[in-house]
């Protein structure tokens, strides 16, 4: 049966809801977020143990046997603790979601997809194995984290592998953290369901999304990790907030920290702040009566909360520390980007004034120039669908204030002001550690342009107005005027929809959009296949002329597992794709130019190791340079019979085959 | 009346019941409106078949290169055709042949005599069985229409063949025209549930207003 395994995956995932609900007591509609973060933490461990497969098969027995055992030996009383509004939001989502994406095969087309995200899915998927054992053509070690790889994973376990599959795993992360947006709430109260439910499903769109959309917009959509991120900063948050209104046991917060430090390198800050706030919640409001009573137990759990994140993060440098070590003794590249820690540590003392190492003094300029881009950014550039950094900062603080204002007692007014006053603190840090970063690990015209400024920033933005808005989710239950409270919340509801709405064309979005979105991708991956028939094992060569880094990056997807050789000047860091040509013919402005003499590219070909070159896309530059390499002259790629040479004898010889044109 | 009140108050949860029962309804009612107006039109000889060759477009970055065959002269091919004759297009088909990818297809409408193309009243197509594309139109006045055949990529050309022209307003099977879309499902999902809570909001604040014991 085809997509069997999403029928298998969910059904594990439901078993293992209903054994947290049922005999751990956990709310229903934390449970999907509890599971699926389990779940990613034991993936996590087994994959570093490069045990991925057998850990497969032992969490789906888990599930199974402890979903069946917790059904067959569960009062009715606690079977009915099933069903609630965000259960059933978090399932109607999940599989409406799987059908519909069965049904529409939406794929990657991204640049980033395409450098990290899709082709270490994919390696993980088909070779169960960590991306990072995985062998591709690139020079470099991936050493992102796997925390949203493995939930992936998780899904099509069973089956084949589909790009929708890891969307719909990236998706169902994200609808768990909705879920537990809702929390508590019951069906009765659905005057304050439904709103958080849309307040949920729009904020992806209302932080990303700045002006009509004119092109499809890849929310739903994508296998990048700053839009799981930013929501799952808000849905632990939330799941928080739901944990403690029900003074049920505090532990399921732990191994969605330990996710949420998992999921990208530059997420990690932002995972402290969430578990900082956590940990200063529970110590300072987590008591029943007295503020003495149980003070010690409360702070041991509040030091877990910060040392859960701290482990992850140690467990898997210290794998990429080891991966990187052999890497390097076996020829590779060696090294990764600067360790951020000692950027920070160095980029403060730099600003106190204190001694640094040369290359911080260097980089100062750069440093101090992107504090002040950021900063006019904030002012004056959109970071959602309102208008500015400013504009957000504002909506949030007001959120919080309107959580201030409902409240009922001193303690959960001084409990809002923690949350509130913390999580500006956390902005701040996180502004600060960005122009470190801009400072001194990213390159200067980054740091000039600013680029990806808002894909860094957004991720605290939804996270941060997520966690208002189950903040006044929750007063709007226990607090004052509570209707009135509600109504805050309906009114952000329709604020967002109405924003997004205007803003998202369904025919340019998840909701709508065209087959035709996927032209390119198709025609590259027929190119791809009529390759394939050729040689199944082969290293291959490429020939992408003009390209800038994306076609290279998305063939070497396609071609997996067969290896995409990075073909150029690895040591100026210019393969993989780019243009090559007679150091006379070299054009300033192309990018990744390789000036190769024909004997130089002859002998790159034949070093590589690779048995064909494919000719992807040639150019008068590379036919007057190296036809003479070829022993037609390059005829037959030029008259289209041909997208394959083979490597014969030191030969470049063309093969026959049926070309596609595209 | 009174049955129905009776009925409604053994709901469980009336409002939402009832403004996803007002919603479904609404739209089963627009769907039949629809049909009816169609048959009306059918009847009056307003809505009926008809075809379209391309000489009746205008193009623009197309050139001619046989009886059948057009190449693209640039990114942003365009066929434009004006309804000066007031017809109503429900659907368009066509079956093309190309040379190569033709990337993306898409067809713009204008529903006021003037309006420019954008992208908001533009639609995609559903590929057929046997190849053709066929565009379904909102109901309405369309003055004209900018059918896009292809989008190819800077310095590459496309050519494509028709041989059979346009087939408009041909005749659709009925589930096509009660099948809201997957936005339009996705709006009967959102709507009549947000209409809910607000319509429940409001009925508190009035519960409220009236002094009464608010549930």
């Amino acid at each position: 049966m085809l997509y069997f395994d999403l029928v298998l995956s969910f059904s594990a995932l439901f078993c293992i809801c209903a054994f947290f609900t049922i005999k751990a007591k956990l709310h229903s509609a934390l449970a999907p977020l509890v599971s699926l973060a389990c779940i990613a933490c034991l993936l996590t461990v087994a994959g570093t143990w490069d045990v991925l497969r057998p850990a497969g098969w032992a969490v789906y027995l888990a599930c199974w046997g402890l979903g069946i055992f917790a059904l067959a030996t569960g009062t009715k009383q606690e079977k009915q603790a099933l069903i609630s509004p965000g259960m059933l939001l978090f399932w109607a989502l999940s599989i409406g979601f799987a059908v519909y994406f069965a049904l529409r095969q939406p794929i990657f087309t991204e640049y980033d997809e395409f450098t990290f995200w899709a082709p270490a899915a994919q390696m993980t998927k088909t070779t169960d194995r960590l991306y990072t054992v995985g062998e591709t053509g690139t020079p470099w070690q991936a050493s992102q984290n796997p925390g949203l790889i493995l939930i992936g994973y998780f899904v099509q376990f069973f089956g084949q592998f589909a790009p929708f599959k890891v969307y719909l795993g990236y998706d169902m992360l994200l609808f768990a953290c909705f879920a537990a947006l809702l929390g508590r709430v019951e069906f009765k109260n659905y005057r304050l369901a439904v709103p958080l439910a849309v307040v949920g499903f729009c904020t992806p769109w209302f932080f990303t999304v700045y002006a009509r959309t004119i092109e499809v917009n890849k929310v739903y959509m994508s296998a990048y990790g700053d839009i799981p991120a930013g929501v799952l900063i808000g849905g632990t948050a939330a799941l928080w907030f739901a944990l403690r209104a029900g003074n049920k046991p505090v532990w399921p917060i732990l191994p969605v920290l330990a996710l949420l430090a998992n999921i990208k390198d530059n997420i990690f800050p932002l995972a402290l702040v969430t578990a900082a706030l956590i940990a200063a919640d529970y110590f300072l409001f987590g008591y029943e009566t007295r503020f003495k009573t149980g003070a010690v137990k409360r702070f041991g759990f509040s030091t877990l909360c910060m040392v859960v994140p701290f482990a992850q993060y140690r467990w898997w440098s210290s794998y990429i520390a080891k991966l990187v070590a052999q890497n390097a003794a076996s020829g590779g590249m060696g090294t990764t980007s600067d360790d951020p820690i000692s950027v920070a540590i160095n980029g403060t003392k730099l600003l106190l004034g204190l001694s640094v190492p040369e290359k911080y003094t260097q980089g100062a300029g750069q440093f101090y120039s992107s504090i002040q881009k950021m900063t006019d950014a904030f002012f004056n550039t959109k970071f959602s669908m309102i208008g500015s950094g400013v504009v957000v900062v504002a909506l949030i603080l007001l959120v919080f204030f309107a959580a201030f204002l409902f409240s009922t007692t001193l303690r959960q007014r001084l409990r809002v002001v923690m949350w509130a006053v913390c999580s500006t603190l956390g902005f701040l840090a996180h502004s600060y550690v960005l122009a470190l970063s801009y400072g001194f690990i990213f390159k200067e015209f980054q740091a000039v342009g600013l680029t990806d400024y808002n894909r860094y920033m957004y991720p605290y933005y939804i996270g941060w107005f997520m966690m208002a808005v189950a903040l006044l989710a929750l007063t709007a239950q226990t607090g004052r005027w509570r209707n009135l409270c509600g109504a805050g919340v309906l009114g952000l509801a329709v604020v967002t929809l109405v924003r997004v709405n205007m803003m998202v064309l369904p025919q340019l979005s998840v909701l709508g959009f065209s087959d035709a979105e996927f032209t390119d991708q198709y025609a590259m991956q027929q190119r791809v296949a009529a390759v394939r028939q050729t040689d199944d094992d082969a290293r291959i060569f490429i020939v992408t002329q003009g390209d800038n880094g994306i076609r290279w990056f998305m063939y070497s997807t396609y071609f997996l597992p067969q290896i995409l050789d990075y073909s150029g000047d690895v040591a100026g860091a210019g393969g993989g794709g780019g243009t090559f040509g007679l150091p006379e013919f070299a054009d300033p402005d192309s990018l990744y130019y390789h000036a190769y003499t024909a004997e130089q590219l002859r002998t790159t070909i034949l070093e590589s190791g690779c048995s064909y070159i494919f000719m992807d896309k040639l150019d008068d530059t590379f036919v007057k340079s190296y036809a003479e390499l070829f022993s037609d002259g390059l005829a037959a790629a030029l008259a289209g019979e041909t997208l394959l040479y083979a490597v014969v004898e030191g030969q470049f010889a063309p093969v026959a085959m049926e070309v596609v044109p595209q | 009346m009174k049955q129905l009140k009776q009925w409604i108050k053994t709901l469980k949860a009336p409002i939402p019941t009832l403004c996803y029962a007002v919603a479904i309804l609404a739209y089963l009612l627009s769907c039949l409106l629809g049909l009816a107006a169609d048959g009306v039109g059918k009847l009056s000889g307003s809505f009926v078949p008809f075809a379209l060759q391309a000489s009746d477009f205008e193009m623009v970055g197309l050139a001619q290169e046989s009886e059948t065959s057009w190449g693209t002269l640039d990114g942003d091919p365009q066929m434009i055709w004006y309804n000066t004759e007031g017809k109503t297009v429900r659907t368009l088909r066509f079956c093309p042949q190309y040379d190569i990818a033709p990337r993306e297809i898409c067809l713009y409408y204008a529903t006021k005599e003037g309006q420019g193309f954008g992208v908001n009243k533009r639609v995609f197509p559903t590929q057929q069985d046997d190849g053709s594309y066929l565009f379904t139109l909102p109901r309405g006045n369309i003055t004209a229409l900018r059918l896009d055949p292809s989008s190819p990529v800077d310095g590459k050309m496309v050519t494509m063949t028709l041989t059979d022209g346009f087939a408009c307003n041909e005749t659709t099977a009925f589930w096509q025209n009660i099948w809201p879309g997957w936005n339009g499902l996705y709006q009967l999902v959102v709507y009549p549930g947000l209409a809910a809570a607000i319509v429940s909001t409001l009925r508190q604040f009035w519960l409220w207003w009236a002094g009464r014991k608010v549930r």
